[in-house]
């Protein structure tokens, strides 16, 4: 069997960089739709909300060579849907639409200068969404994160490169993936 | 902050000369503009999905369809192994009526062969079946290669100076394929459909460890150091010397089983820790509900009948035979209906098209079969 639901992202991107469609199909999988509900929560419109989220994925495959190991794919996709967002709102002649809103909210904003606390709380505020989903997507959402969460833990434990463990883990990984109490036996093991 | 900012920041923004600060300050915005969330039913996003994945696949066709990675493989193969299914079996003069042979011949499903994916140490993926025979890769101390249809080798590489870190490959068949795959120490080992294994490229002076997932049918070298030889599938933990079984642990199936051909082999439930030891002849069966171990005498021969290119059934319902069927024949499985209690015996050959095999099967005992283009129907 093909497994790459049991691959963690990093290890999706580098597939992905080296061509690998079902790869990319994985990542669409896990992320389209945390990225669709976000996209229609700001847009409030259905096709505008689905073109975005395409057009978004159709330039994540189109620039695919451009991923190392370092990218971190889930806060490359949350900031190109906010950047997107922005950007539609800024260009669209609907402006005025947009923007009637926001008298309305008129609220107090202190800018976040801190780049990593935006990624953060942007991240936090899309998988806040999770619940919105339907059961399917959002186990497979989960289990993402379960498998990322993993691949960090035993680097730090075993003090080893993330990208060292992928490669060791991957096996053990595959065979043990049916179920997520599986992993902390994993964990187990490695201690 | 109010209305007119925005829309200056806005303005700077798309004009592409917001500053870093203004930056901020507008993706800090964002985070609180419009927070509640907007109703969408799972069937809407579950169809927006779909939807948007078809247009980028059509957008770039070819390049990323999610169609399994054998697709262009297995259709040649289909067309070569259908022109010569006709010319073989229509002058024959079987008895068929010919709506209903045009009516199969549109939706049959051909049988499974030789196919199957190597990931290598670092996690390329190579697919063997569309691999030339030769040498494949050199994975630490161990060479690779393809030796013939359907065979993937692995030997000591001459150069030993390639120490380091003893690399783990896995190979996996998808549903319709199988692989027979001989390790460093001689083991010889055959993959069913829809299974994998994932063994060391080199072993070393402990135990000879790999794991197992669905089926696969092991011809174990004994080593002059009794270097024992480990298998891990799923909670079973079997430990052998020299020998030959057979290990079945897929993930949908309620139970798992050894099976001994010949030798002994050490078993352990790994979950209860419950043990067994197998003479020649005997299964070895968990069942995964409550982790119950239990061994009876088989015909052990029957058991690895699908190594040898047909299936065969001893009294066995029809969901475990269909689930047989969907592995091999890569097809869906529904039933309409009551499912038939009925028990099946038999053989049939693993080249047949799927609607051959059911054809036979329907006249064994009451059961129907409707072959759709994406599934085959079960009713009583």
């Amino acid at each position: 069997m093909v497994t790459y639901d049991c691959m963690s992202d990093t290890e999706l991107v580098d597939l992905i960089a080296a061509d690998d469609h079902d790869a990319f199909a994985e990542i669409y999988e896990r992320y389209f739709g945390l990225l669709y509900v976000h996209a229609l929560k700001k847009l409030r419109d259905k096709d505008e909300a689905r073109d975005l989220v395409q057009d978004l994925f159709a330039h994540l495959w189109t620039r695919r060579g451009s991923f190392d190991q370092h990218t971190n794919i889930s806060n490359y996709l949350y900031a190109s849907v906010r950047n997107r967002v922005i950007n539609f709102v800024a260009h669209k002649q609907v402006v005025d639409k947009y923007l009637l809103s926001l008298a309305v909210e008129d609220m107090k904003v202190e800018a976040i200068t801190d780049h990593r606390i935006r990624e953060r709380q942007l991240a936090g505020m899309i998988e806040s969404e999770i619940g919105a989903l339907p059961p399917k997507m959002r186990e497979v959402f989960e289990l993402s994160r379960k498998l990322n969460y993993t691949h960090r833990e035993i680097a730090i434990q075993l003090n080893l490169s993330e990208q060292s463990v992928r490669s060791h883990v991957k096996g053990a990984l595959r065979i043990l993936r049916t179920k997520f109490g599986t992993f902390i036996n994993l964990l187990l093991f490695f201690k | 902050m109010q209305e007119d900012e925005i829309r200056q920041l806005l303005e700077k923004y798309r004009k592409g000369q917001a500053n870093d600060k203004e930056i901020a300050l507008l993706e800090t915005w964002y985070m609180q503009w419009r927070n509640e969330p907007f109703p969408v039913s799972a069937d809407e996003l579950e169809e927006a999905k779909l939807n948007v994945w078809e247009n980028l696949s059509e957008k770039h066709s070819h390049k990323f369809n999610r169609t399994r990675w054998f697709a262009a493989a297995s259709l040649l193969l289909l067309a070569a192994i259908g022109i010569y299914y006709f010319s073989q079996k229509q002058p024959a003069g079987v008895k068929v009526d010919d709506k209903s042979a045009i009516n199969r011949v549109a939706k049959d499903f051909k049988p499974g062969g030789n196919r199957a994916l190597l990931t290598l140490a670092g996690g390329k993926k190579i697919v063997l079946n569309n691999q030339q025979n030769g040498q494949i890769s050199v994975q630490g101390m161990a060479s690779v290669s393809k030796t013939s249809e359907g065979n993937l080798s692995y030997t000591d590489h001459a150069d030993n100076s390639r120490k380091g870190d003893n690399l783990t490959n896995t190979l996996s068949t998808p549903r319709g394929g199988q692989y027979h795959l001989t390790l460093t120490d001689g083991t010889q080992v055959w993959l069913n459909a829809a299974s994998s294994i994932t063994f060391p490229v080199h072993f070393d002076q402990g135990d000879r460890v790999v794991t197992v997932t669905g089926e696969a049918y092991f011809e174990v070298a004994h080593k002059t150091n009794n270097q024992v030889f480990k298998v891990i599938a799923g909670r079973q933990e079997i430990t052998v010397l020299g020998t030959r079984f057979n290990v079945r642990n897929y993930d949908d199936d309620k139970t798992s089983a050894t099976t001994l051909l010949s030798g002994s082999v050490h078993i352990k439930n790994t979950a209860t820790g419950q043990m067994a030891m197998l003479r020649p002849g005997q299964e070895a069966k968990v069942i995964k509900a409550d982790d119950q171990l239990t061994v009876r005498q088989v015909n052990a021969e029957n058991v690895i009948c699908w190594k040898n290119g047909y299936f065969l059934f001893d009294n066995q319902g029809i969901e475990s035979i269909m689930k047989i069927m969907s592995r091999w024949y890569d097809v869906d499985i529904a039933y309409q209906g009551q499912i038939p209690k009925e028990r099946f015996g038999g053989t049939f050959s693993r080249s047949a098209n799927l609607s051959e095999t059911l054809k036979n099967l329907e006249i064994l005992g009451k059961v129907h079969f409707k072959i759709m283009p994406d599934k085959v129907i079960v009713t009583e």
